[in-house]
């Protein structure tokens, strides 16, 4: 596909960043007097019914229109389902638990998905695996499998969480798209440095079924160090060319999470000076999951009450 | 047959069809990120008219061009080419804009579909978009003027 063909789409989008929230807008909802203020200021910015909606359900509105928004502006073959992924894996997940506790999963479902959860639900029910999109087949009847084989609820969804990374690094080489396979690396790479910052008592077994091959960082050199403890992983980060994500790490799990959303909004930020081709589309799409995450920090620490000093270190870096 | 005809001939058909495709396509992909930016605001029609007419100018060059030659052989006027050299001649005229034309009116479109962008995040910058389209202009007007040069002084 010629990139010439985004060039609709790609304007398109540009229009839309304009309607983004920027950091001088949160920083207005986070020195709101109330969370009815909040709220106000959030429908004066474009946020559909805000005062009158429930958060949770404002939010996925949001990112829902985003979603539609971008299907239609975009040639259909456009590779943006790749970014819900994460979401259908989590939906996996979420059902896989929920059934095997026999409750309901209707409410903890992600949207938007690529796949029904509905239709997911039912495959793992009849164990009819083949009905799932391709990428979810074998990740589903694996995971079934250790879940029903095992009833180890982490284990499945570190098999899970793997899958995922596997199915977005394929579809992303399927692609031959260097900035989407660039990004599915990024995430890659900081999913496994959480995995080895994580596992100081893990086995050596646990952390090869868990970590995902990446091409930015060695997995194996990387098992060896989060087989030394948590000392070896940070000295390992900084001499991948990663020092504040050495510090950050140093400092705290959160801490190391907030240098990684730091760290994949650079590297999104790369797609503005794009005017043709995916990357714009993608970045839109990243940037508005993170500003409605920031949204829902604010206000919900607006809701509690909470103080603005600790609303505001929760909060991640914006793509406008 | 006469082949010093034909070779003018075809030198009016390389001038009008590739400065006229390059047109149509570098006008095609403007005119697809300016519409949908008006989409969104029509008020910004004006500011980007400029754009999205910038890549048309190659495919009015190599029409002048045509029709300068056309004008020449005999088909309009003049008197009718019977040799080859001379309709070798005619035919080499028309090189220039041909592809100069193409070529340039292909990248100012790629050029206006990026100030269409800028235009639609920052519109008190579309002076600088259009300034940065004209810039390819220029090619396309060296290949016009040297095609219309030769074409006079054949």
């Amino acid at each position: 596909m010629k990139d010439t063909e985004f060039a609709y789409a790609v304007a398109y989008i540009r229009t839309l960043e304009n309607k983004m929230l920027t950091q001088q807008d949160l920083d207005a909802l986070l020195l709101a007097d109330s969370y009815a203020s909040a709220l106000h200021l959030l429908s004066e910015k474009g946020y559909r019914d805000a005062e009158e909606k429930p958060l949770d359900v404002l939010l996925k509105n949001e990112l829902e229109r985003a979603w539609e928004t971008a299907r239609e502006v975009y040639p259909a073959e456009a590779p943006i389902d790749v970014l819900l992924y994460q979401n259908d894996f989590h939906n996996l997940k979420t059902i896989l638990k929920a059934n095997a506790a026999n409750q309901s999963w209707q409410e903890l479902v992600l949207s938007p998905s690529v796949c029904d959860p509905q239709l997911l639900a039912d495959a793992i029910r009849e164990k009819q695996f083949g009905d799932l999109p391709d990428f979810l087949q074998e990740p589903a009847e694996a995971s079934y499998q250790i879940l029903t084989e095992y009833f180890d609820g982490q284990l499945m969804e570190i098999a899970v969480d793997r899958f995922a990374y596997l199915a977005m690094k394929q579809r992303a080489k399927q692609e031959k798209n260097d900035f989407l396979i660039g990004w599915v690396e990024r995430n890659i790479l900081c999913a496994n440095l959480e995995i080895a910052l994580r596992a100081s008592h893990r086995t050596k077994e646990f952390l090869e079924g868990a970590l995902i091959p990446c091409t930015l960082l060695d997995t194996d050199t990387l098992l060896l160090s989060a087989l030394e403890g948590r000392e070896s992983v940070i000295s390992k980060i900084a001499d991948a060319g990663y020092p504040q994500g050495a510090d950050a790490a140093t400092e705290s799990l959160g801490k190391f999470n907030q240098w990684c959303a730091h760290f994949l909004m650079d590297y999104l930020k790369i797609a503005k000076q794009s005017c043709f081709g995916f990357e714009p589309i993608l970045a839109f799409l990243v940037a508005k999951q993170r500003e409605i995450q920031s949204v829902r920090i604010i206000l919900s620490g607006k809701f509690h009450e909470m103080d603005v000093k600790i609303i505001k270190e929760r909060l991640r870096d914006l793509y406008v | 047959m006469n082949f010093g005809m034909v070779f003018a001939l075809l030198g009016v058909a390389f001038a009008v069809v590739f400065a006229g495709m390059g047109s149509s396509r570098g006008v095609g992909v403007a005119s697809e990120a300016a519409g949908a930016v008006i989409a969104d605001d029509p008020s910004k029609f004006g500011k980007l008219l400029v754009l999205q007419l910038l890549p048309g100018t190659q495919g009015l060059y190599g029409l002048i061009v045509g029709v300068m030659v056309l004008l020449n052989v005999g088909i309009l006027g003049g008197e009718p080419v019977t040799d080859l050299a001379t309709g070798l001649q005619y035919f080499a005229a028309c090189l220039p804009i041909a592809f100069g034309g193409y070529f340039s009116a292909v990248s100012q479109g790629r050029v206006c579909a990026v100030g269409v962008n800028l235009t639609a995040k920052r519109p008190e910058e579309s002076s600088k978009a259009i300034v940065s389209a004209s810039l390819i202009e220029l090619y396309a007007l060296l290949g016009f003027i040297v095609s219309f040069l030769v074409v006079i002084n054949i």
